[in-house]
């Protein structure tokens, strides 16, 4: 075989890059994976830690699939706490932070064992695309023959298809998918105070022969911006001043197949590396007030969007005026390091402002700054580009993911790119495409949310994005989605087994919750009320049902779910709490699916459609929706506009 | 979308009828259909001129070819069908300026039927379609041109029968109840908002989110929906009428009373018990309301046949009524009375004594009876008012009256099914809370158009007349 000969190639070893090139692997397929530096495989570039608040439901996804992110975040967990813990399960969020170190160093040790991966330190500099004949493609260095796009897509309009890639040395390699993960470090730029350099993150080099290349392909790019705060040093901290926050127990890790025994040991080594909350004062907000245009965010000297949700400490003082104190959150960077991530405190201030920033802060009066903040702005491709399988519409093989297509975060960026790297294969293999649904995962909600309503500013994910938040849980994300894994290879022998074993006990259940329990002293213990007001006996469903019933105490009682681990005695809990409201959020879901079956022609023109307002119009001449329920989620359509196609298209 | 046509003056001689055309290609297709537009004859001559007057072609040929028509200009020109020519008025208003939003074109023709059918024919026979129910307005709405409960107001308007239909056609279709709801969907994202946000971020990231006015608020949407739902309940009296049923024993002047109130002699009077064997029924109006009024077979012990089904009559007949009046014999109580009193207890009843002309005090002890006489007609005027208060219909004369039809109201009804669910907020968790808000704000869109589809759509406009 060819030495420059691949199946797919995969650009980026980011969060995004290392998933895609790992499922393709895993699935069968030979994959060069390029990275920029090895050094920066699955680099943290920001806050050190995995999960939060609809992060977590996103890695517990990941999981599900047969992706490596939950695996190998619980391995370089330092600790390790469910956010949310106050409310309903729906909303329980992990978040683990991580020690930076170790989880590159582990994925690249992932990736060097990985059968049929090839690592290789390249930049790439360019796609190289065939034309496309018919189904074929046409190229006379491959020969090979492009793939078919699965029924919902329309590839008989592509005149493009992807045959290879080029590499700063001149090297060329072919393949039949290409899936770009470049992360922010196309034409990046850091911005710190009035200084600004052409960089990647933590002084990686930027890419800047990539993005010619695409907006040669007709690839529409544009300018996005993120920033990150300061680190400082671990012994020039009063930690006195500030207020502890450590891990707390938990259930399970991020991934199934993390053995208790393994979690146990993150519990037991947490102690030592809590968080630490404090805060801004008026001091604080008056240098930074007074040199507010010195700062790169505030001088013009970007033009980019930033993330709203994620803002600057510049903009929170703009913006919240009123506010006396902000909250900055300290985090440990890893067992082998005594930097420490300063939350809150992203800026684009110049480095003698950010000192005096920091140090006006009660406790770091004599900080010492060991990285800088910075801002940095990179291009990114507009995700409206992208089909739901995140392969290009105008080019055939080529996929993007990540960061490069809007989103912001880990874990945003790892889903996306196993969902491309899934969706390469079922390509290069000529299968119908991968696409999860919204009222499945949340992984369906972010790509639909790209694809679709598509993005002016780095997309993160949350919860309120999902319509049916109720049911999507992290702790049922195994049963959501791991026979998609499962059916296409990528779980693992002991993965199946456990899921097996999770879905025979929960069957059970199900006769377990009708069992009746009688109206004694055990029963009123377990329900935390008197003994007198008991009339009659409850089944265990109707006792979970009760808002102050806990299903340990109740087994730990009466024993009646035997051998069903606590995780999965957990999820039964949920659906028994959640099952009056997932009634009416079924319903809806019903009523979508009506929509979802009514499709869309692919080639029709909506300027014909005068009833249409204008912008309706251009946004579904744009985007070409497959579906009326895809275009019912689309920016900028109403109500009577989805009437109007009814109506035309019936 | 194609371009529609429809006849939007009722079947029947009147002085003029009108065809109406809407869509992109309305003036198209409608100077197809005629010629000499704006003729010298001298049909209108003066007021043409003053209404723009238009141009002119040559007779025969077709005004398409030549001539440029303005906007809310009155045309007199004629118009030419398979079988017929006849003068007319054509006034063409250009989108977005009219009632669809597309534009419209009206033929002024004279008023027969086979004359606006013949015009139909011959705009349908070039190239429009025969409009649906109510597909102008809906047009309207699709255009932006109105609300839903706008529209729903017109087609309360085209409906009108009382003056008090018209004031809440009116008031519909002036918005008032969008306002309300406007302010209803604002409340509850007041409420959604900060439940969102405490569960979307950190605390770390944005600190403690205060939710403790969120019961308060929800509290006061739910108080804003309770009045739609009080005021659903007049609304569904102008719609519809007041049931009012008179019930007692035989022999107490049910009958006389009836015809006294719906103002004939409806029903038939004897001093015979039992005359009266089936329902009879008969409507009348009082202060803007419909009293749909039934007289029924007195109730006792009997044997005969007859009257047995027409006793079952009476009981169903109460099933189905708001109001039912137990009329009393004042000269005459018996203990039969009491029995019926105690039987219909749990209804909406008023105790009539008849016959207070007549001597005797022996209805004394029923002190919240309506004291009236069929024969002297004392007391009839109290009795309507009494109805109209037990009914809650008091007020309808008010201009401002809120007006919700039935799908409002069953609208109304879910939403409070929703927020029901929250019986101490504190009880819910967030997320569920939020849930149980987010659907309630979902439900009460239907009314404000935001969440709009097809099957809303088509039970809405099925309720218009075709041309509007």
């Amino acid at each position: 075989m060819d030495s420059n000969k691949y199946d797919a190639i995969v650009v980026g070893g980011g969060h995004a890059g290392v998933e895609a090139g790992l499922a393709l692997a895993r699935l069968g397929k030979r994959v060069l994976l390029c990275a920029m530096s090895l050094e920066s495989i699955s680099f943290m570039a920001c806050n050190p830690n995995i999960g939060g608040t609809a992060k977590a439901h996103l890695v517990k996804e990941i999981d599900a699939l047969g992706g490596q992110m939950g695996v190998n975040a619980d391995r370089a967990a330092i600790q390790i706490k469910t956010l949310n813990n106050s409310k309903g399960a729906a909303v329980h969020s992990l978040r683990a932070q991580a020690d930076r170190h170790k989880y590159h160093i582990d994925m690249k040790s992932v990736l060097e064992r990985q059968v049929n991966l090839h690592l290789l330190e390249s930049e790439v500099t360019e796609i190289l695309v065939g034309e496309r004949v018919g189904d074929k493609a046409e190229s006379k260095a491959s020969g090979k023959t492009g793939g078919k796009a699965g029924v919902a897509l329309d590839t008989k309009n592509k005149d493009k298809c992807v045959i290879g890639v080029k590499t700063e040395f001149g090297e060329t390699f072919y393949a039949g998918a290409v899936v770009v993960a470049s992360g922010v470090y196309l034409n990046s730029d850091i911005v710190i105070g009035q200084v600004k350099k052409r960089s990647g993150p933590s002084s990686f080099a930027a890419a800047t022969k990539l993005s010619d290349s695409l907006r040669a392909l007709g690839v529409e790019l544009r300018r996005f911006q993120t920033s990150t705060p300061p680190r400082i040093l671990k012994r020039s901290i009063d930690f006195s001043k500030f207020t502890r926050s450590g891990g707390e127990d938990v259930l399970q890790g991020f991934s199934a197949l993390t053995a208790d025994s393994e979690l146990k040991k993150v519990l037991k080594k947490q102690k030592n590396y809590p968080c630490y909350l404090g805060y801004t004062n008026e001091k604080t907000h008056e240098i930074i007030k007074q040199n507010i245009k010195s700062s790169g965010i505030f001088s013009g000297a970007m033009d980019s969007k930033g993330p709203r949700y994620c803002p600057s400490i510049e903009e929170k003082i703009v913006r919240f005026e009123e506010k006396q104190r902000h909250q900055i959150f300290l985090e440990p960077e890893g067992e082998n390091t005594d930097e420490y991530y300063l939350q809150g405190i992203f800026t684009g201030l110049p480095t003698n402002i950010q000192r005096q920033v920091v140090q006006s802060i009660e406790g770091l009066e004599s900080a010492e700054i060991m990285r800088y903040a910075y801002a940095i702005e990179y291009d990114a491709v507009n995700s409206l580009g992208v089909n739901p399988n995140l392969m290009h519409k105008k080019i055939a093989g080529l996929f993007f993911a990540g960061q490069v297509l809007g989103s912001s975060g880990y874990e945003e960026a790892a889903a996306q790119g196993l969902l491309a790297g899934i969706n390469a294969k079922l390509f290069l293999d000529a299968e119908s495409p991968l696409i999860l649904k919204r009222e499945e995962s949340y992984i369906g909600v972010l790509i639909d949310d790209l694809c679709l309503k598509g993005v002016d500013e780095p997309y993160r994910m949350m919860t309120s994005r999902a319509e049916h938040r109720l049911f999507l849980r992290q702790d049922n994300a195994d049963l959501r989605l791991s026979q998609y894994a499962i059916e296409l290879g990528l779980a693992c022998e002991s993965r199946k087994k456990l899921f097996k074993k999770r879905q025979k006990d929960i069957q059970k259940a199900d006769k377990i919750l009708q069992t009746v329990l009688k109206p004694d002293a055990r029963l009123a213990d377990v329900l935390g009320v008197e003994l007198g007001v008991l009339k009659s006996g409850l089944s265990v469903y109707e006792a979970l049902k009760r808002p102050k019933t806990c299903i340990f105490k109740l087994n730990s009682t009466y024993n009646l779910f035997k051998g069903v681990p606590k995780h999965t005695l957990f999820t039964i809990q949920s659906n028994v709490k959640y099952s009056g409201y997932l009634a009416i959020s079924n319903a809806e879901m019903a009523k979508e699916k009506a929509l979802a079956h009514f499709s869309l022609p692919q080639n029709f023109d909506y300027n014909s459609l005068k009833n249409l307002r204008l912008e309706a119009r251009e946004k579904l001449n744009k985007i070409k929706p497959q579906t009326l329920d895809q275009a019912k989620r689309i920016t900028g359509i109403s109500p009577a506009d989805i009437t109007v196609l009814l109506l035309h298209f019936k | 979308m194609d371009t529609i046509a429809g006849i939007s003056t009722p079947q029947g001689k009147g002085g003029i009828s009108v065809v109406r055309l809407s869509g992109a290609s309305a003036l198209s297709i409608a100077l197809l259909c005629v010629v000499g537009v704006g003729g010298k004859s001298g049909i209108g001559g003066k007021a043409c001129e003053k209404m723009g007057g238009g141009g002119q072609v040559d007779k025969g040929k077709r005004a398409s070819d030549s001539i440029e028509i303005k906007p809310r200009y009155a045309y007199l020109c004629e118009v030419k069908t398979k079988h017929f020519s006849d003068k007319c008025i054509l006034i063409y208003f250009k989108a977005p300026h009219s009632y669809t939003g597309e534009d419209i074109v009206e033929f002024q023709l004279h008023g027969s039927n086979a004359i606006a059918n013949g015009v139909l024919a011959e705009v349908l026979a070039k190239g429009a379609r025969l409009a649906e129910n109510g597909e102008f307005s809906m047009r309207a709405v699709l255009n932006g041109k109105m609300s839903i409960t706008e529209a729903e107001g017109v087609a309360s308007l085209i409906n009108a029968q009382t003056a008090a239909q018209i004031r809440a056609g009116y008031s519909l279709s002036s918005g008032h109840l969008q306002k309300r709801v406007l302010e209803i969907e604002g409340l509850l994202y007041s409420a959604l908002a900060p439940l969102e946000a405490s569960i979307a971020y950190t605390q770390e990231e944005i600190g403690e989110v205060d939710l403790s006015g969120i019961p308060t608020i929800i509290e006061k949407a739910r108080q804003a929906l309770l009045e739609l739902d009080s005021a659903a309940g007049v609304s569904d009296i102008i719609e519809n009428g007041i049931s009012v049923t008179l019930v007692g024993r035989p022999n107490v002047g049910k009958s006389s009373l009836f015809n006294a109130l719906v103002g004939a002699d409806r029903a038939i009077v004897t001093d015979i018990a039992g005359t009266t064997r089936d329902v009879i029924s008969e409507s009348f109006v009082y202060n803007d309301v419909v009293f749909n009024l039934s007289d029924t077979a007195g109730i006792r012990q009997v044997t005969d046949q007859i009257e047995i089904l027409g006793i079952q009559k009476t009981r169903d007949t109460i099933k189905g009524s708001q109001i039912i009046l137990l009329v009393l014999d004042s000269t005459d109580i018996t203990k039969d009375d009491q029995q019926l009193l105690e039987q219909f207890s749990g209804l909406n009843l008023l105790v009539v004594l008849n016959k207070v002309d007549k001597a005797g005090k022996t209805g004394a002890k029923f002190k919240n009876a309506i004291r009236v006489s069929a024969n002297t007609k004392q007391g009839l005027d109290k009795l309507k008012e009494q109805i109209l208060v037990l009914a809650n219909a008091k007020g309808l004369e008010q201009g401002d009256t809120l007006y919700l039809n039935s799908r409002h109201k069953n609208v109304v009804k879910k939403a409070l099914e929703h927020l029901g669910t929250i019986k101490q907020a504190g009880d819910l968790e967030t997320e569920v809370l939020f849930f149980v808000v987010k659907n309630a704000l979902q439900e009460i869109s239907k009314i404000s158009g935001k969440d709009f589809n097809t099957e809303l759509a088509n039970e809405i406009f099925s309720k218009f007349c075709i041309g509007k």
